[in-house]
């Protein structure tokens, strides 16, 4: 059902199943794989996360993504630089400079915290393609249904007072008084009478806007929240299977199984069995979309071929 | 005992000298289509307003509302969402969410409707109005006439008996306008909704109304069905005359004739009258004579326009060879334009909506760039200030180029001494009014004021006549063609083929971003079978010269 909204040409992204599916599977992905991105520091997760996200982004964006990509890079690089400069504590001492050690613990830290920054970076760099405005809006309906309508209201008004003021400003420009042009203190006079100009026009509008709202109902009692999309079948099974993965992961990290120690001494969990459990685990809900457009393809060849 | 009906029906807003609404008493039936007419002013939206509790204006009212037996004024909130619709003017500012099936869902949402429930309705309502292909669209990117439609659908989503229209078409485009009156007689038709629409434009809806309301001046001229409405205006000889469309008029000033309210009824109404001598056949073989010599004067013409040139100086503005689109991937919207601006012209751009009418204008301003081709205007390097500062534009939207608490403020803005600009304009008795307050022709008056005293010596207009109704638009044709006296230069682009039938020179017709005709206005109208006026639709076979009423009410004369 989101097929249409925001991108009109049918792409990547759109024909991508972790686009259609129901936001709550899109976006509890989200949330989980971000938020142990964020606070923790084990290369297992991070690595993973960026093989992910880089591998991703590019088979929604093309080439451009690529680029894109590239061009994030240099700040993931700079935080690994800046870290060992200024962190001198640890133990392991590799060299000095202006007589502060350089330590390979910060050395290590810098490297995790510019992978983890990159990897958010590119998080956000898919999430803002598939969790569009209106799918947000549709979570939080659930739980804040008045501030989902007072967002809803925001994309309405908010795009349309954008043009009004365009509008007043070419208007304006089109009997020569210009904004744009003239010594400082006119182009300030000119801002401002617009500004003022585009506030008495939303102020008088929305008038019409609010008996609008009044005609049709609101404020009456006992108000429901609609939404244009059901939990299908399909999204029940997915948000099943995703849930009962994020339950283990939570319990992995409460076992400290993602928990790594920087200072003063390197250190993580050993790699044993029970908890390469839990570092498989991660691999295969980190790629979870790619699982997911997989399957679907593969379903529909199938169903093809039946035919 | 009526559906609707009011009694002596007085209504004066809080704070206001005079009375809105002057003992009314009309009476509407279940299921009628009705049709309100007046004046700017007349009490039109008062009117309507009183009919809806939820924004019942305050102020004093005496006198009965009485809905199916009952008084109308004790009906619970609830009762007032469900059972009665109001669409205002602004297709804009009525919608509330930002996607198209939230605006559709919206009032069933306060109405505290179930979830499946609202799903099965919004889905039947998106069928019924054509819907389902923006569907999941963002309002931003409708067009006017589909966020038209929208308000309406999002009305008769709570399937009221009665629904209340206060001139939904004003903002329309003609095309768009006929659609909304036609989906809005269905929705009569289909459903047995009562509808309540009030306009300034009738020529969709006349044809189509069961009865007619006529105000004027806060009182009631006039309730019942058309054919009284027409002969009661004939027979006081009642200013608003005006309001009614050529097919309406025409016969009734020459055939005296009050049933005529489509194109189809007046045709055949005046072919009686003019050509009931002739027969069949010779009416054939006369209307192709006049054909051949239609097209002999126009080769003739064409010719006279080819070699010789009316104009000695070189053009003011030149467009050369323009290509222009608004983003690089995007369509052309104006492709290898060529057209030259002489000093003193009078001309005006016909053509559908999307042509590229609006983007030429802000291509003459300035406002944009062509990326191929070149615009010249003369001496533009001789003067060390811009040649452009002389041209100036009204917009489509007279409210973009208010800045000022009130009009005398407006005014002084753009000139210290306003005072005769403000009496050619009608304002002098609004001085004091804030610009908002105003009705829709006064501030499309307000706003031509203030471009006219910018003293270009292009002006452009924007849709001059949006939105304004008959009696304002004489008075906007009379300024127009003062300045133009002067030795203005005026650009007109516009949909009312009548207007620009009356007053311009030269009109050219915009499709797909060229020009397709170029020709003296009434010539090119007369030419065209489909885009020309209505008296030129019913006269065609009688002189296919005849484009204005008045041109028609002459050779009645003669003939």
């Amino acid at each position: 059902m989101w097929g249409v909204t925001g991108l009109i040409k049918q792409n990547k992204v759109t024909s991508s199943c972790f686009y259609r599916i129901h936001p709550y599977v899109s976006f509890l992905y989200f949330l989980v794989a971000m938020v142990l991105i964020m606070f923790s520091m084990h290369p297992v997760i991070l690595v993973t996360g960026f093989l992910f996200s880089f591998v991703y982004s590019i088979v929604l964006g093309g080439r451009r993504q690529l680029l894109m990509n590239l061009k994030l890079l240099p700040v993931a690089l700079l935080v690994c630089v800046i870290n060992p400069l200024f962190n001198h504590q640890g133990v392991t001492i590799l060299c000095y400079m202006n007589q502060n050690p350089i330590t390979l613990e910060s050395i290590l830290f810098g490297l995790m915290s510019g992978l983890m920054i990159y990897d958010i970076l590119l998080y956000f760099q898919i999430f803002h393609q598939i969790v569009t405005e209106d799918k947000l809006i549709c979570i939080f309906a659930k739980f804040f249904p008045i501030g989902s309508l007072l967002l809803t209201m925001a994309f309405r008004f908010v795009p349309m007072y954008r043009k009004q003021y365009r509008n007043v400003q070419r208007a304006q420009k089109c009997i020569g008084q210009d904004d744009h042009s003239g010594n400082i203190l006119t182009r300030i006079i000119h801002g401002v009478a617009n500004i003022s100009a585009l506030i008495t026009w939303c102020l008088e509008n929305a008038i019409e806007s609010s008996d609008s709202m009044k005609s049709r109902g609101f404020t009456l009692k006992g108000r429901t929240y609609y939404k244009n999309n059901r939990l299908t079948r399909l999204d029940k099974s997915y948000l099943i299977i995703e849930l009962s993965m994020v339950v283990i992961l939570v319990v992995g990290s409460i076992l400290k199984v993602f928990y790594v120690n920087f200072f003063p001494v390197y250190h993580y969990a050993n790699t044993n069995p029970y908890q390469m459990v839990f570092y498989v685990l991660w691999v295969v809900f980190c790629f979870l979309p790619y699982w997911m457009d997989k399957k679907e393809e593969l379903a529909w060849h199938i169903s093809k071929q039946k035919i | 005992m009526a559906y609707l009906e009011t009694k002596d029906l007085t209504f004066t807003y809080a704070l206001s000298p005079k009375v809105n609404l002057d003992s009314v008493n009309i009476q509407i039936e279940k299921g009628e289509f009705v049709l309100m007419f007046g004046e700017t002013g007349s009490g039109k939206s008062t009117l309507l307003k009183l009919l809806k509790s939820a924004i019942r204006p305050e102020g004093e009212l005496t006198g009965e509302l009485l809905f199916r037996g009952k008084n109308l004024l004790t009906l619970t909130r609830r009762e007032d969402t469900t059972k009665i619709g109001y669409v205002s003017q602004s297709p804009d500012h009525q919608i509330v969410t930002d996607k198209v099936w939230h605006e559709l869902a919206f009032t069933l949402e306060n109405l505290g409707v179930g979830e499946e429930e609202i799903r099965r309705r919004v889905a039947e309502m998106a069928v019924f109005f054509g819907i389902t292909d923006w569907f999941e669209r963002s309002v931003n990117e409708l067009s006017g006439g589909q966020k038209q439609i929208l308000n309406l659908a999002a009305v008769m989503i709570a399937q009221p008996e009665l629904v209340l229209l206060d001139e939904p078409t004003s903002q329309l485009d003609p095309i768009a306008t006929e659609n909304f009156i036609a989906l809005l007689k269905r929705v009569n038709d289909e459903f047995g909704t009562t509808i309540l629409l009030s306009e300034h434009r009738l020529d969709e809806a006349l044809s189509r109304a069961d009865r007619c309301i006529v105000l004027h001046q806060a009182k009631l001229l006039y309730c019942g069905d058309r054919e009284g409405m027409v002969k009661t205006l004939m027979e006081q000889d009642s200013p608003l005359i005006k309001f009614l469309p050529s097919q309406t008029s025409l016969p009734m000033k020459l055939c005296s004739r009050f049933d005529s309210f489509t194109i189809k009824e007046g045709k055949k109404i005046m072919e009686k009258r003019f050509l009931k001598e002739r027969s069949v056949v010779d009416d054939f073989t006369h209307f192709e004579s006049k054909r051949v010599s239609r097209d002999n004067t126009q080769a003739e013409t064409n010719t006279k326009m080819k070699y010789t040139p009316k104009h000695q100086n070189s053009p003011i503005v030149w467009m050369k060879n323009v290509w222009f689109r608004y983003e690089r991937e995007g369509k052309d919207i104006l492709k290898d334009f060529e057209l030259k601006i002489y000093a003193g012209d009078y001309i005006s751009f016909l053509g559908a909506n999307g042509q590229g009418k609006t983007t030429l204008l802000s291509l003459l301003t300035g406002l944009e760039k062509p990326y191929r081709g070149k615009i010249i205007f003369e001496k533009e390097s001789k003067r060390n200030q811009s040649f452009r500062r002389k041209i100036s534009m009204l917009p489509q939207n007279p409210q973009d180029l208010f800045l000022k608490p009130t009009v005398e403020e407006e005014l002084r803005n753009i000139e210290y001494e306003f005072e005769p600009y403000a009496k050619e304009f009608m304002l002098e008795d609004l001085l004091k009014k804030h610009p908002y307050d105003l009705s829709g022709g006064q501030q499309q008056l307000l706003a031509l004021a203030k471009v006219v005293m910018t003293k270009p010596e292009i002006l452009l207009l924007d849709e001059p006549t949006k939105g304004v109704d008959q009696l304002l638009k004489q008075r906007i044709a009379k300024i127009i063609r003062n300045l133009h006296e002067q030795g203005t230069t005026i650009v007109i682009v516009s949909h009312d083929i009548e207007f620009c039938a009356q007053n311009t020179q030269i009109s050219y017709f915009l499709y797909d971003g060229m020009i397709t005709q170029k020709a003296p206005t009434k010539q090119l109208l007369s030419r065209n079978y489909f885009y020309t006026s209505t008296a030129n639709k019913m006269m065609r076979e009688v002189d296919v010269n005849l484009v204005l009423e008045d041109e028609v009410v002459e050779y009645a004369r003669e003939h």
